[in-house]
């Protein structure tokens, strides 16, 4: 089951053997080729995106579920998406930021704790799924947990996560600062409770 | 101890360069989400292009939304994920129909407007029969993300509004079907990040994005006692409150906050007779 860290070049090779010839590409066309740069925009974004949504959602399953559910939408006005964004990577990650809160609003209100399906497979027991850090990171509300990635994950300023989310400075500096005061009290009962100093 | 400000600074960055947090992708990743662009594009231009015909009846509803499914915390498996989970079939098991991709010919400076997909739909299975309606020429139209939610709607999202009608906007995107039975969830298109609930009854309820605030200027991040002024009817349960909505007798506003003195994580504008 376990499956390795797939490089970018294995994605690569894997769709080169595809059947269809350059020569195919004219004959169908303009959406062909629309696809097919597409195609190369995923399987070069992809790694990127799958550790970008594994930081926004805390947990493998939701990430590569958001990233297709966003990378799919994205993918069919990919022609537009380019023409109208300049930075499609960008408009990505923004548009995964926003709809990772929005569905965790709808669909997890129960289930705060990140519970990892079964699906998921081999995630290996290693210390990253228990680091303190991670862990308190977790139980953050989903906006708050997204200041914070787009702050230290993406290096974006207060200006610019404001326009991200859609919200005010002001939204994102109370959230930012509720969020830096919860991990620091989580990981200073972490370290007291294991008696470190 | 305690940390610092420039501690957990550091920590953070070090927790988000970790090599820890890539994630394996899938060898066929990249054709399990073509796979769903292909079919978010033939569910399009069945809907567009073959309007009035009797054919477009058929129409896949079932559990492609993603983000418009509810009720259900079992997400499908994804097909992206890290995995080699045999029961990711869903994402797998249609790409075979779909044509791989080429390596990259230089064509993306194609002027052209988006073409959309020609294949017709594929008239068969596991469709469920439904009348393509009025809404079969929907174009999406994003909300602003700074459209104030009530007394009566969110813009031309009113409550009470047929399910039809609420597509017509445009503002559940191109490929908004009419809700089945019980409670179906849309977002709104666009990054407002809000979204509506709709029965087959009409528009039962709106949740606010992350910019949309009540008349009373209450929205996602406003602190607890902002709300209790604004309403002071309301009826607080601690980590949630409702209220009857100013100037809408039908309407009832829920709020959730993050604990009992949090701010506010979500602002819900529902009809009070609504199931939903």
């Amino acid at each position: 089951m376990a499956q390795p860290a797939a490089p970018a070049g294995k994605l690569t090779r894997a769709v080169d053997g595809g059947v269809e010839g350059p020569e195919c590409a004219l004959v169908r066309g303009y959406q062909v080729g629309e696809v097919a740069d597409f195609g190369e925009f995923v399987r070069t974004a992809l790694p990127g995106l799958l550790r970008y949504g594994h930081a926004l959602t805390g947990n493998p399953h939701d990430a590569a579920d958001l990233v297709q559910t966003v990378l799919e939408k994205v993918g069919s006005r990919w022609t537009m998406v380019q023409r109208k964004t300049g930075d499609p990577l960008a408009y990505i990650r923004r548009s995964m930021a926003n709809a990772h809160i929005s569905r965790w609003r709808r669909t997890r209100k129960e289930n705060l704790v990140a519970d990892i399906p079964d699906a998921v497979g081999p995630q290996s027991p290693d210390s990253f799924e228990n680091e303190p850090l991670w862990q308190a990171l977790r139980e953050l509300p989903p906006r708050q947990r997204a200041v914070v990635v787009l702050r230290y994950y993406e290096g974006l300023s207060e200006a610019e996560i404001a326009e991200s989310l859609g919200v005010s400075q002001g939204t994102v500096k109370s959230q930012a600062s509720k969020a830096m005061g919860s991990l620091r009290v989580k990981l200073d009962g972490h370290y007291e409770g294991r008696g470190e100093q | 101890m305690s940390f610092t400000d420039d501690e957990l600074d550091q920590e953070l960055h070090r927790l988000f360069e970790d090599d820890r947090l890539a994630l394996p992708a899938r060898p066929d990743a990249d054709m399990a989400v073509l796979a769903g662009v292909k079919r978010i594009r033939r569910r399009r231009a069945m809907l567009s292009g073959v309007a009035g015909a009797s054919a477009v009846a058929a129409v896949l509803v079932v559990g492609f939304t993603l983000t418009a499914n509810q009720g259900s915390d079992q997400q499908p498996p994804s097909g992206l994920g890290p995995v080699a989970t045999s029961s990711s079939s869903k994402p797998t098991s249609s790409t075979k129909d779909s044509s791989p991709p080429e390596p990259p010919p230089p064509t993306s400076e194609a002027p052209e407007p988006p073409a959309e997909p020609e294949q017709p739909p594929p008239a068969t299975s596991t469709t469920e029969t439904r009348s393509p309606g009025p809404s079969a020429r929907v174009l999406g139209l994003p909300l602003s993300a700074n459209t104030a939610i009530g007394p009566t709607g969110l813009g031309s999202l009113q409550l009470g509004m047929t399910a039809e009608a609420a597509i017509e906007t445009g503002h559940l995107g191109p490929d908004a079907q009419p809700p089945g039975a019980g409670c179906q969830t849309y977002s709104v298109y666009g990054d407002s990040g809000a979204s509506v609930a709709m029965t087959s009854g009409g528009l039962q309820a709106i949740t606010a994005g992350p910019g949309n605030r009540t008349p009373e200027g209450v929205g996602v991040g406003s602190a607890k006692q902002q709300v209790v002024d604004a309403y002071p009817g309301l009826a607080d349960q601690g980590s949630t409150a409702s209220a009857t909505v100013p100037g809408n007798t039908s309407g009832m506003y829920t709020f959730q906050f993050d604990g009992p003195d949090g701010s506010v994580v979500s602002v819900r504008l529902a009809l009070s007779s609504s199931a939903c």
